[in-house]
This record gives structure tokens, sequence and C-alpha cells, in this order.
């Protein structure tokens, strides 16, 4: 039935591009990245290049107090990934013209939660009572609840998914079935996560961080930058977006959540889960490879994941893969965040027309694949492709289409 | 597309005598405000070197898995969605700790690897060759819940046949001494602190169910009082000392708490549903009603005969 599509009608981004949507939308039209020395996390490792929201928490809680209707909440208290989440949040479901009589379910993705206060304070929590207050806001769930909290009376059901790097972009396929199955009418789904040390050395241990600005599908990468933010959408049936008079941005044609069931962080060689999952995302789309007119590449820059995702790239398009590219040279590495932030980056390049440019690329790498360089499409931009893929073997894909008018 | 949602098998390590039923004829009381789980022998189920350097909640959230899998007849399950509240804190900490000790030279990738919450559900999807829906939700006490709603709508519209859901958290010592700071945890009357791994095989075939799972809602910032009905059992998540299940007294319904079987822990409303589940299928009661509430969050789960 094709009143039953789920569409986007509204979205909210953070991001080491801009604090909101439309300072995203310029730097990714002007090829301008965020990436660059660690100004914000306080960390001994200045040697990474960090891509981080360029606001201190403080100025964050200023931003957001002037934002939300709820007041008496210790906003200076806040950890940065509840801050970020409900200033994305805030302006998603503002752009969306959403009221608290559109009760709407949160679905919110990240790892870290409130790390970032309850590292610095772990030590002393034993001791010191004022910073044992930190452990009530640690955990994923206390970090999404932060966020509901700024908006009372909005949200009739509030849940965090916590599946690595893909964790945003499996609210956003657990959203379309909570509206599917008629549990919600709106859901605003998506994902927050703050840079830590905890993460960053996490990373460092591994090996994977790049001591250079990452260079996606490129001969020379050599691993990924870290980065932060967050990005919600707003998630509804065409329906009930045309009943509320809003005119969708974009239609969520299709989804798939795979399991790559190889290895805790690498990707299997042949790319087995991120193939399964773009498939099932074109499956359920309806579409065939050759309708996709660009893929949003997990694209982190690690020799892995880069070899990797090139292989289920081929396996699933063959020899006719549409442009591509990893916007992860403009964010970093955007971890829980990053599927909501690209997919948000997929509704602006369907709206505005273009092709979001893989930065820092010379060169193809072995068996590689060419990225997008240029930004004009050099065909009308109708159906894209997201992925995300996180440790654990949890890929992700979803499609999201130009929204063309209601159809009968 | 409405099919109906079986719970085919359950396995369980917690306080109680694992992996069995010995909890409902012969229930182990609680001394202590703190509480481990009683582990299995779990080179019964695992490879010791494969296993070797997997902390005590991956183990155990395998072996229950591994369990259910094998008491619903399954090889390979079509999805493997679990819950965590607090994930796998002893590589957590071991990390925190390192990063103090150390400063940030410390180098800990296994610790690091398996710290994310979604360790648990890629390690069971690898053990069993899983490639299919995978989902991880950590939301304090209703993230078993989650994942089972996110099974029950998949399985009612069609889109698996099959899910394994499960729940794991963990207590270690550090981490409960930091509750108990915090005033949160040891205080008179309250439940034990304490922790738990819990599998079970959900599915539309109703072959051999211990129940069917009637209804999974959620709920944040929403009374409850009137969507209770008049069910035959009804367990709630009280730990002993709280007040937001007293709305229940009006109800005139006799209540139990599954926190005074399975002690306080984020995956205390997974062990409830179990129990709900195996009294169902002894035939102590026709249909029971798991309330759940936690914060401003709340689940109601149902099953019936």
């Amino acid at each position: 039935m094709k009143d039953n599509r789920i569409v986007i009608t509204g979205m909210g981004v953070m991001s080491a591009i801009g604090n909101n949507a439309g300072e995203c939308l310029d730097a990714l039209r002007h090829g301008r990245t965020g990436i660059g020395p660690m100004r914000y996390l306080d960390s001994v490792h200045h040697e990474f290049p960090v891509g981080e929201v360029k606001l201190t928490c403080e100025h964050m809680a200023t931003r957001l107090a002037a934002l939300i209707p709820a007041t008496g909440i210790d906003l200076g208290s806040y950890p940065r990934t509840s801050l970020m989440g409900a200033i994305a949040a805030s302006e998603a479901m503002r752009s969306a013209k959403l009221s608290t009589t559109d009760k709407a379910a949160l679905l919110s993705g990240t790892t870290v939660g409130g790390m970032d206060k309850s590292e610095r304070y772990f030590a002393d929590a034993h001791h010191n009572p004022e910073h044992s207050k930190y452990i009530a806001t640690h955990s994923c769930g206390a970090s999404t609840e932060a966020i509901a909290q700024c908006f009372p009376g909005q949200f009739h059901l509030a849940t965090t998914i916590s599946t690595a790097c893909s964790s945003a972009l499996n609210t956003i396929i657990v959203g379309a079935e909570l509206l599917k199955s008629g549990r919600a009418s709106v859901v605003v789904a998506g994902g927050s996560e703050s840079l830590t040390r905890f993460h960053l050395n996490g990373f460092k241990s591994l090996m994977i961080l790049d001591h250079e600005p990452c260079r996606p599908f490129d001969a020379t990468r050599a691993g990924l930058n870290l980065g932060e933010g967050a990005a919600y959408l707003v998630l509804e049936t065409e329906s009930h977006a045309l009943a509320r008079g809003i005119e969708p941005l974009a239609v969520l044609s299709g989804t798939g959540n795979r399991c790559d069931a190889f290895h805790q962080t690498a990707s299997s060689d042949n790319g087995e889960g991120a193939y399964q999952a773009m498939s099932r995302a074109l499956a359920t789309a309806g579409l065939e490879p050759a309708d996709i007119d660009y893929v949003n590449a997990h694209g982190t820059g690690t020799p892995n994941n880069d070899a990797s995702e090139c292989e289920a790239l081929k396996r699933v398009f063959g020899t006719s893969v549409p442009p591509f590219s990893s916007t992860k040279s403009f964010t970093g590495h955007t971890t829980s965040a990053s599927g909501s932030i690209e997919a948000a980056f997929c509704v602006m390049a369907l709206r505005h027309q273009f092709l979001p440019v893989n930065l820092n690329w010379h060169a193809p790498m072995d068996n590689g694949l060419k990225p997008v360089v240029d930004m004009e499409p050099s065909r009308e931009i109708v159906n894209v492709q997201c992925n995300a893929f996180g440790f654990g073997g949890n890929d992700s894909s979803i499609i999201i289409s130009k929204y063309q008018g209601h159809e009968q | 597309m409405s099919n109906k949602v079986y719970i085919n098998s359950v396995a369980h390590i917690s306080m109680q005598q694992p992996l069995g039923q010995a909890w409902m004829t012969e229930p182990i009381e609680a001394t202590e405000p703190y509480t481990r789980a009683i582990d299995p022998e779990f080179r019964q189920w695992l490879n010791p070197l494969k296993s070797r350097r997997w902390g005590k909640v991956l183990k155990r959230a395998l072996v229950t898995s591994l369990a259910a899998l094998k008491g619903a007849g399954l090889a390979t399950p079509q999805a493997v969605i679990t819950g965590t509240g607090l994930g796998c804190i002893e590589n957590t900490e071991k990390m925190i700790d390192a990063l103090i000790a150390e400063g940030e030279d410390a180098s800990q990738p296994t610790h690091f690897m398996q710290s994310t919450h979604n360790t648990i559900g890629s390690l069971i999807a690898i053990y069993t060759h899983c490639h299919g829906y995978n989902a991880t939700y950590s939301h304090n006490g209703i993230s078993y819940d989650s994942a089972l709603l996110d099974a029950f709508m998949q399985i009612q519209s069609g889109a698996i046949d099959n899910a394994l859901v499960g729940c794991n958290d963990e207590l270690t010592p550090a981490a409960y001494d930091l509750l108990k700071q915090a005033g949160l945890a040891g205080r008179q009357g309250q439940a034990t602190m304490s922790e738990g791994s819990v599998a079970m095989v959900l599915s539309s075939n109703p072959a051999g169910a211990l129940c069917e799972v009637e209804s999974v809602d959620l709920y944040y910032d929403t009374p409850l009082a009137g969507k209770i009905g008049a069910p035959q059992l009804l367990l709630t998540g009280s730990n002993g000392i709280d007040s937001q299940y007293r709305f229940l007294q009006a109800t005139g319904l006799p209540t139990r708490s599954y926190k005074r079987l399975f002690g306080e822990s984020y995956a205390a409303s997974g062990l409830g549903t179990m129990a709900a589940a195996c009294m169902l299928q002894a035939g102590h009661c026709g249909n029971a009603l798991i309330v759940n509430i936690d914060g401003h969050s709340a689940s109601l789960i149902r099953l019936k005969r």
C-alpha cells in the first residue's frame, strides 16, 4: 500500500563540519573538511587528527538551554554525547514542525554514552561524592534519557541501540518497523557519540588510527580519524506526514541489517555481511542495483574496511558500481552516530542534487574502485544507498529516495 | 501478516542454580547485599582454548545461547537480538584502570574489543555462523524488553521465523562498590544486587513451546494504571523498597517480584520473563503479565499458555 511508505520529514545534525544541518550542507558543497588537530578532547595524543564538533561542552549547554522547553535541568553536568544529541534532536523536531501533540518514539544509538565525564571522574568517584553523580549518567540508557528529558511530553517510548558504528543506522531500521507495525506514528531516530580518551586509546591500541588526515579508498590509506557528532531523522508514514501538512524530505525505501559473523573487529575479505546488508536493502526497496545513483560508503580509511567494502560493492553492483564516496574525510569516523549523520548527508544530496566528494583521494587501491571526486552528478540522483558497518560485524544499509509527491 | 509468537526454549545463569528450573522448587535465598551468579561448568559447553580470553559475561552469554538453541532444536537462528544494560563491565574496568595506572600509553586491544556492548551479540553470531539480523539494545532495565520487542515485531510481521533473544549483565566487585557509594545498593529491605544471563528462542512455531507471547509494549513517561487488566500471575521488578509499583495495589491482584528470586540487575526482566514462561509451562497459571518500571521507562509483557 503506497500510503504506508516511510518518509523522512525532518533532520538535525552536529558534526566536525557544522553545528547544524545548514552548516554541514555548506561544507559538503564547498569541499571543506572539519578534520584537524585536537582542540577540545583532553588527551595527550595530539598526533592524531580528529573531527571534533567545534564547541566546548559549556557552549553546547548554553545553546541547548535556549533551544529546549524544559527548565531546571543541570545542563552543565550533561555528558557531551547528550548535549550534542539533544541539540541535533531539537533541530530535527523543529524542522519537522513536531509538537508535543505528535508523540514520538525516540530511538538513539551510542556506545560511549556519558563516558567523557565518567572516565575523568572514575578514579576518584569512590571518594568524591560530587563525582559519583557521573556514574548515574554513564550508561547508554542514561545518555538517551538525558536527551528525552529535554523534551518533556514529547516521547512515549525511548530506547537505545548499541551496535558500535552501525548504531544510528540501526535506529532508523528499527524505527521503520515501529511505524509499520503501528506502534508509533512518529519516530525520532539517530545517534550521538562524543570523543573520549577511552575509545581514542582503544582505537590506538588496535593500530587503526592514521597520523594524517584519512584517505578513504586511496592506495595510501593508513587508518581512520576519529570524529564525533550527532544526527537524528524524523520518520513517519507518508499519510501521517501529509495529514499534518508536512511535505516529506525523502522516502526511506529500503533497509538491511545483516551480520558478517567473521571477527570482532576485522571485516571478512569478501565483505559477506556488507554484501548481504546492501542486497537486503535493495530487495526491501524493490530496486535493482542499477537504480542506485550514489552510495555513501562506510569508508573509514582503514586498509581492511575499504578493501572489504570494495569487494562487497563489486559483488552487489558487478561492473557497474554507481558513484560512491566516503564522507569520513569531512567528519572523521563518528562511530555510533555515523549512520544518521551520513544518512542526513544522503538526504542533502537528494534535495540539492550534488554528490558528496571523497576528499583526499589520489590513486586507486589494489583491486579498488574510484570514488567520487567531482561533485557534479552525471544523472539525476533519485536513489541513494547509505552504509554503516560496525565492530562485531554489525553491517547495515539503507536506501533513501527522492520524494516525488504522493503516489495514488 | 500477523503471526503468533511463542517462546520455544529458555536458559539462564543467575544467582539460582544455572541452566535448569531448580529455582522453582528449591530457590536459593539471598543472604548478602551482593550475590554473584552461579556459573555452570563452562568446559562442558565451550572449547577452553577458544574461550580462555573471554570474560565471564561472554561465556555466560554463549552458554545460555547454546543451551536455548539446543532446547529449541535450532542450529542457527535467523536473528540474534541481545540486551545489556552495562555491557562488559570487566573489560571496561580493565581499560579504565590501565588508563589510570599507565596513562594514555596503555594498550589493551583485547579489552577494548570486548568492551563494546555488541561484543556479546557478535560473538554469538560468529559461534553459530549466523549472518542474520543482529542488534543490541542497551537501555538500563529495559534492555531485554527492547530486544524482545524487536524480535516480537519481526516474527509477527513475518520478516523472520525465529530469533535468539538474550540479555546479559554482570556485576563486578568494583561496580558493586560504586553502586554502594552512590547509595544505590545494600539498603535495608532491598533485593540483593546480582547479575545474570538469559537466552530464549522465540518463533512463530507453537510446537513444544513453553507459552505464547501475547504482547510486548514499551513506554516512556506513561502511567500504567488502566493498562494492567486481570492477569492470573502478576510479576513485577520491584526491588522491595521502591514505590513505583504501589499503584498495582488498586488492582487487588497479588504480585510477586522476580527480583526476590534473581536479585537486582539490568537483566532482571529477562529472568522474570523466563520464570513466568516456565511457570506457564508447568501449568501453574494460564496467563501472566510482567510489569517492569525502570525510572521513566516501563514495559508490559503478556504471556499465555
